[in-house]
């Protein structure tokens, strides 16, 4: 189970919480068994109005109602949190507040409490993971730092993904999903009861062509950036007596994607394998005591090549040791030979040292306009081993405590970036604890000491205090800190690529040799990314209006942030931007009938102290006004529709609006035991622009998928 | 309370008991075993009734000795299944309604221990508002027959935006959740021990809190386990209910017809409501509300 629930899920006890039924007389005269105690206090959620941070929960019934197709696409309806897309990975990211919009990186993505953050090359990896948004349960998003409670990298937010237990998906499900853009995606998932449990076997493949350009003409696909994902897993869950559940999950898969776009030249593609398996052990040792055992192995191994036709001289040695002795001056000589401006090329020449020049010499002494093509790879693999043991206790009707002991190892090898391998071993210690201090006031602090074998030590807290106005009415004022700690790329980088088969004649007369341009540091000593966080929150549910709504107001100061790119053309790496976010954000949920429900979300964000370079790396896709709506309504004879609305303002750098608007219609017929379906979703895009990079972004302006589906 | 306060405290109470029992008592209550509880009801039907009333164990009666009295009261499960019958007006209370209906022809009438299940289906509507969509599941479909359903329309469970499920058409009670707990928002409990025993309420409980589902009923004694609420008549109500009935059989020698308790509470297990981040109302004006619901449909 997910520490959210374990750690805010202390259920509030009150003084006089079981009076009314104690006094009842039924079990004295024979009629009724022992009736055990099931929901527990260390069993129940903690109500919405007494979580020390803010919370949003995406359901699984919103997942179909959108028709998401990935995890991503569901979380575009949450305040202050965006998706961009990577063009490096071709793939979609996740931001919450800012970040550079190639990597999900400043967040803590958890699947059944398993961290999904690949430390090798420090970001996460949403296509390298076996999870279909038909299994999940529900997403608990906790906007704001929470370090305190899951450790380094639960940086601005934390994304809590909890797949539906075996019971819950009883039976089989069938779907199919095919549209525009070369949309082909396919799931089948069973699930049954065993004699002491259950376990469900999902498999699913998901393709799309990607963006097609802008430009692109009626059935023709600019980008060459198909990608791919599929997979196999097993959730299997095991009552070993009253008391003790085990809960195993495994999975298997692969990914594929080119990424060639407009502004490469040559092929490119990545093609990753991926495996985890899971072990988690939940001890009921007594209404409350609850423990819980944790395991998780995973790895991914992943190749990344490019094909590409460059000058020759790039593989000459000579020109490396040029770049490594002056590297401006290199980089300056290249360009001027490019733009055949003999004037500065001599320019150039005359202000470097003698050494230098016969370097120079040498290199122009060969026909430098000669192109050699050929093969480098990106390739590496990486994996974790997760081990940790967590305890509940409820000491007091006012008091409980959380507390855990992990230990975690991380291995990347990587021949490209590392030239071998490269480790971390990180223990960790949390403890959180609640105290009720009055009936109308909460107070909830917490803490996480991490030690880490590549980073400094470090220590985040965060304290807590929920004042109840009433029982569905609280403000909270919250403050926190958090870390991201650098990952192996970061900290210990030795890139260096190696040109292979390299076409035939050369003037080198070699088939493999290095790329001029290296990377290498034993260990950059880069600080951690450090955030501090004032909140203050306000929660109210009105039952008279069917109103259930949350807002925060926040001052977000960060620290040492590494808002350098991680690649070969970026030499110098510092944990040097600063930056404050200051913003109001705000969800409403209004469910008038059953059957109807709209959904609100508003965020504005202000951004400064942060320099020009890095501003727009880090804001690009970070708007300063947003607004998501989306309005569900359940028909008669299993008729249902959905229609979103997206609305984002003044991003890059302030210049922007992107707005688009999406519709599903879903019907369902019950025959016998059989439940077919069909739903169609039509996206349209107002806007003109890409929301991230130019290029990302397809000729039509409206996307269609069909899905068909039966569940028995 | 102590084990030992518990004894004294039944030690004083039968003593006082004994002494104000004259001979020519009215009632005769059986009951399984000297405990607060029996004693208590016996002392407030007795404040209601004015009548005197004998006390006996079932262990200690002789039914053949039972003569003197104008009424038998039998408390409690364990003593119906246990009473050999006698000539003498018999009710039954704290009894299911399926216990009632096997010993039927030695009962002159009783009064049901399990809140209906129209009372449960009124406080869950009460508590979700109405046209939320309720799912209720049965074993199998004679059931419909025992809780007196049978008859209602599909038209009517529509209108009502209930749903109604049955355990054994499906492989399993967990399968038969899957739709239930998918399609409404609240499941109401059946008085129904079999299937919700204390192994199914496990499964029953755990699956519908994972997904936000609250359980009402089947009654308050599981609360305590999870449910959200129930109705329940305590010893007040089962005192009151048992004097009026006793005193109409008594005066007029017309016994009512057996039936449910008509004075009831509402109960809560108030974690559990806020967790599930539900409102919870007043508990007495509630039971008050449906009471009154109740009192005008049965005009």
């Amino acid at each position: 189970m997910n520490k959210l629930i374990i750690l805010l899920g202390i259920a509030s006890l009150t003084v006089n919480a079981q009076d009314g039924y104690d006094s009842y007389i039924y079990e004295d005269f024979g009629n009724i068994d022992y009736i055990p105690e099931v929901l527990t206090a260390t069993r129940l959620k903690q109500p919405k109005a007494e979580t020390p941070a803010s919370v949003t929960v995406i359901t699984a019934e919103q997942i179909e109602a959108w028709g998401a197709r990935n995890i991503p696409e569901a979380l575009r309806f949450v305040p202050g949190m965006f998706v961009g897309h990577s063009q490096s990975e071709s793939s979609d990211t996740v931001i919450y507040h800012a970040s550079a919009q190639n990597f999900t990186r400043r967040l803590q993505v958890l699947i059944d409490g398993r961290s999904v953050y690949n430390a090798g090359v420090a970001r996460v990896l949403w296509d390298d993971t076996p999870l279909a948004v038909e299994d999940v349960s529900r997403i608990e998003i906790i906007r704001g730092p929470s370090s305190a409670t899951y450790g380094a990298n639960a940086f601005l937010a934390t994304i809590n993904i909890i797949t539906k237990s075996p019971e819950e998906s009883l039976g089989t499900q069938v779907r199919y999903r095919a549209g525009n853009r070369g949309v082909q995606d396919a799931y089948l998932s069973h699930s049954n009861l065993t004699s002491n449990g259950s376990y469900r076997l999902t498999t699913s493949y998901n393709s799309d062509s990607g963006f097609d350009g802008k430009d692109a003409k009626r059935g023709e696909d600019k980008w060459d950036d198909d990608k791919s994902n599929k997979f196999v897993k097993l959730a299997y869950q095991h009552t070993l007596n009253n008391d003790t559940q085990l809960n195993f999950y495994a999975g298997l898969g692969n990914s594929y994607a080119n990424m060639d776009s407009s502004d490469l030249v040559g092929y490119e593609f990545r093609d990753t394998d991926f495996g985890f398996l899971q072990n988690t052990v939940t001890f009921n040792f007594s209404a409350t005591h609850q423990s819980q055992f944790k395991m998780y192995w995973q790895k991914t191994n992943r190749n990344h090549e490019q094909h590409s036709s460059m000058p020759t001289v790039f593989f000459d040695p000579n020109l490396n040791r040029l770049y490594l002795l002056n590297p401006d001056a290199t980089m300056n000589l290249l360009k001027a030979v490019d733009d055949e401006d003999d004037g500065k090329v001599q320019s150039i020449y005359m202000g470097m040292q003698s050494y230098e020049q016969d370097l120079v010499d040498s290199l122009l002494s060969e026909d430098i306009n000669e192109t050699v093509e050929g093969w480098h790879d990106y390739n590496y693999s990486e994996q974790r081993f997760d081990i940790e043991w967590q305890d509940t206790v409820i000491w007091h009707d006012r008091f409980r405590t959380v507390s855990s002991i992990s230990y975690r190892h991380d291995q990347a090898s990587s021949q490209a970036m590392f030239q071998g391998s490269r480790s971390n071993n990180a223990l960790r210690i949390f403890a959180n604890a609640e105290w009720r201090i009055t009936d109308w006031l909460l107070l909830n602090t917490a803490g996480t000491y991490e030690h880490e074998e590549i980073n400094k030590e470090a220590f985040s807290p965060r304290i807590a205090l929920n004042w109840l106005l009433s029982k569905q009415q609280s403000l909270r004022f919250v403050y926190s800190e958090a870390i991201r700690s650098p990952d192996m790329i970061e900290q210990q980088p030795n890139i260096k690529l190696v040109g292979r088969n390299l076409s035939q004649p050369n003037y080198l007369n070699v088939t493999e040799a290095v790329f001029f341009k290296t990377v290498h540091a034993d260990h950059r000593n880069l600080r951690d990314e450090e955030i501090t966080s004032y909140e203050i929150g306000y929660y109210s549910m009105i039952p008279q209006l069917k109103l259930e709504l949350d807002i925060k107001v926040y001052k977000e100061h960060l620290t040492h942030l590494i808002s350098d790119p991680l690649n070969l053309h970026e030499r110098y790496v510092d944990s040097n931007t600063e930056l404050n976010i200051n913003g109001v954000e705000g969800q409403f949920k209004w469910q008038p009938k059953a059957s109807d429900w709209l959904l609100l979300t508003l965020a504005h964000m202000e951004f400064d102290n942060i320099k020009d370079g890095a501003f727009r790396l880090e804001t690009r896709i970070s708007p300063q006004d947003s607004a998501t709506a989306s309005w569900h309504h359940k028909g008669e004879n299993g008729w249902s529709s959905t229609l979103s609305y997206l609305w984002l303002d003044s991003f890059n750098n302030g210049n922007r609006l992107y707005q688009r608007s999406e519709l599903q219609l879903r019907k369902q017929w019950q025959v016998k035991q059989y439940q077919p379906w069909l739903s169609v979703f039509w996206q349209h895009r107002f806007a003109d622009n890409a929301l991230g990079h130019w290029s990302q972004i397809n000729s039509t302006s409206n996307i269609y998928q069909l899905q068909a589906g039966i569940n028995f | 309370m102590s084990m030992e306060a518990r004894k004294l405290t039944i030690a004083v109470l039968t003593l006082l008991l004994l002494c104000t029992a004259k001979a020519d008592a009215a009632v005769l209550f059986v009951i399984p075993e000297y405990s607060p509880n029996s004693i208590a009801l016996v002392n407030k039907t007795n404040r209601h009734l004015g009548t005197d009333i004998d006390i006996k164990t079932i262990v200690d009666v002789d039914p053949l000795d039972t003569e003197q009295y104008k009424a038998i009261v039998l408390v409690g499960s364990t003593v119906l299944t246990q009473w050999p019958g006698s000539s003498i007006p018999t009710i039954a209370i704290l009894v299911s309604t399926k216990q009632v209906s096997k010993h039927k022809q030695s009962l002159a009438t009783s009064i049901y221990a399990d809140p209906p299940l129209a009372r449960q289906v009124l406080l869950a509507i009460e508590l979700l508002g109405a046209k939320q969509p309720i799912g209720i599941l049965f074993k199998n479909r004679q059931q419909l027959v025992e809780y007196n359903i049978a008859d209602v329309s599909i038209e009517t469970w529509r209108q009502m935006k209930i749903s109604l499920y049955f355990a054994d058409e499906s492989e399993s009670v967990a399968h038969a959740l899957v739709p239930l707990l998918r399609d409404n928002s609240a499941l109401v409990g059946i008085y129904d021990n079999e299937l919700y025993s204390p192994e199914n309420i496990k499964t029953i409980l755990i699956s519908a809190y994972r997904q936000n589902i609250p359980l009402i009923g089947p009654s308050a004694a599981y609360l305590k386990a999870g449910a959200l609420a129930s109705t329940y008549s305590n010893i007040d109500d089962t005192a009151l209910r048992l004097s009026e009935v006793l005193k109409q059989g008594l005066t007029t020698g017309q016994w009512p017809a057996a039936d449910y308790n008509p004075y009831f509470h509402v109960g809560f297990n108030e974690q559990v409501g806020r967790s599930l981040n539900m409102p919870l109302p007043n508990a007495e004006a509630l039971a008050n509300k449906i009471r009154a619901i109740e009192a005008a449909d049965s005009k």
